[in-house]
């Protein structure tokens, strides 16, 4: 009777892992958030396990570290926390990005000393958006740049009906904007209002803590180049669902490069492998009927690797 | 400093399919003791249960 050998359920995405790993030559993060599951805080001490079951410890920081996150954004706060608990273990943080980093994972990655993004893969603002998630009832969603684009339409209402009493020689005044306003702070709540605001600004001052301390540390205008990027973050989309492909983000003085074709190639295999475990139920339970578990795993790099070292 | 070639060898994938299996095993049990009547020891443990119940109402998300 011949023993069977345990299948490992992970072994395609441990090989797709293992490949990118050879081609970078760096040890490797993955970071994956399957939809459905979100950035939270509770990341922090599965994140922080992963490292130390590694070995890798603050006093033992690698000199340089690959993460391959892949994620529709969470909590601004886990975004930041686990973007500073990455940096406590490595001196220098490459951020991958196969598909998407959007919101609060672009947050992350602005702690990278530069991010490389796959082809037509992108980021997005990291303005806010306010969800409402009952366990019963509908889901509710609004986002800030609603607000803001309520804001100016508003004004705009204001100056537009302005001008046309003047054409007519009208002295009758308006206060269209501030009826306008006042229907949509009823409608979104005022405390609503309230917090969207205050999480912008707390969103800013963690995009400038790590902008100013990773990504521009070693620019001489790393305060304008922070200043100007943060703005644009915040404020220069259109729509907090807009994705900042590499030009844009180019455009925007994002120390960002474009992957080539093999290194793109390798990197989406590593989210088209875990996307297959997870359909598979091997990874990524769900955890209630609307949110899934977030995978995370650490890859090293040695030079004779045994495990998929093939290069592509 | 240590080199990480060496020093994180011990890591596999099943290392890291153990660590998220027992992971997700420990989110279940939260949210189940989230569920939970109020007791003693659930109210020294409200301030965190606050947080998490802010999390799930505010959320940047793509």
């Amino acid at each position: 009777m011949t023993s069977q050998v345990p299948v490992n359920p992970l072994a395609d995405f441990e090989t797709s892992c293992q490949n990118l790993v050879q081609y970078r030559k760096r040890p490797l993060l993955v970071l994956y958030y399957p939809s459905g599951s979100s950035m939270t805080e509770m990341d922090m001490g599965e994140v922080y396990q992963t490292f130390r079951s590694s070995g890798v410890t603050v006093e033992s920081r690698l000199p340089g570290l690959d993460v391959l996150i892949d994620s529709y954004g969470g909590n601004p706060v886990a975004g930041y926390r686990l973007a500073q608990l990455i940096r406590d273990m490595t001196l220098d943080a490459a951020f991958l990005v196969a598909e998407r980093a959007y919101s609060a994972a672009t947050l992350l990655c602005l702690a990278g000393n530069e991010i490389r993004l796959g082809h037509y893969a992108g980021l997005s603002p990291i303005d806010i958006t306010l969800i409402s998630e009952p366990s019963e009832g509908k889901r509710e969603e609004v986002e800030l740049a609603t607000v803001d684009g309520f804001i100016e339409f508003a004004k705009n209402a204001r100056k537009a009906i302005e001008d046309q009493l003047r054409k007519m020689d009208s002295d009758v005044g308006t206060n269209v904007d501030s009826e306008l306003l006042v229907a949509m702070v009823r409608s979104v709540g005022a405390l609503q209002v309230g917090k969207f605001f205050r999480e912008r600004n707390v969103t800013g001052f963690y995009a400038k803590e790590l902008l100013g301390t990773y990504m521009f540390s070693n620019f001489s205008d790393r305060i304008e180049r922070t200043d100007d990027l943060v703005q644009n973050l915040l404020h220069g989309a259109p729509s907090h669902y807009f994705h900042l492909d590499y030009h844009l983000c180019k455009n925007w003085k994002v120390v960002i490069e474009e992957m080539c074709t093999q290194e793109s190639d390798l990197a989406k295999k590593v989210v088209e492998e875990i996307e297959n475990a997870t359909a598979n139920g091997v990874i990524c339970q769900k955890l209630s009927r609307k949110r899934r578990m977030p995978f995370f795993g650490f890859y090293p790099y040695t030079s004779t690797s045994t495990i998929g070292a093939s290069t592509p | 400093m240590k080199n990480d070639t060496t020093d994180t060898k011990k890591n596999t994938v099943s290392e890291a399919l153990r660590l998220h299996r027992e992971a997700y095993e420990k989110r279940l049990r939260r949210l189940h003791q989230l569920e939970e009547p109020i007791t003693d020891r659930a109210a020294d443990e409200s301030e965190e249960t606050d947080r998490d119940g802010e999390e799930e109402a505010l959320l940047t998300n793509a």
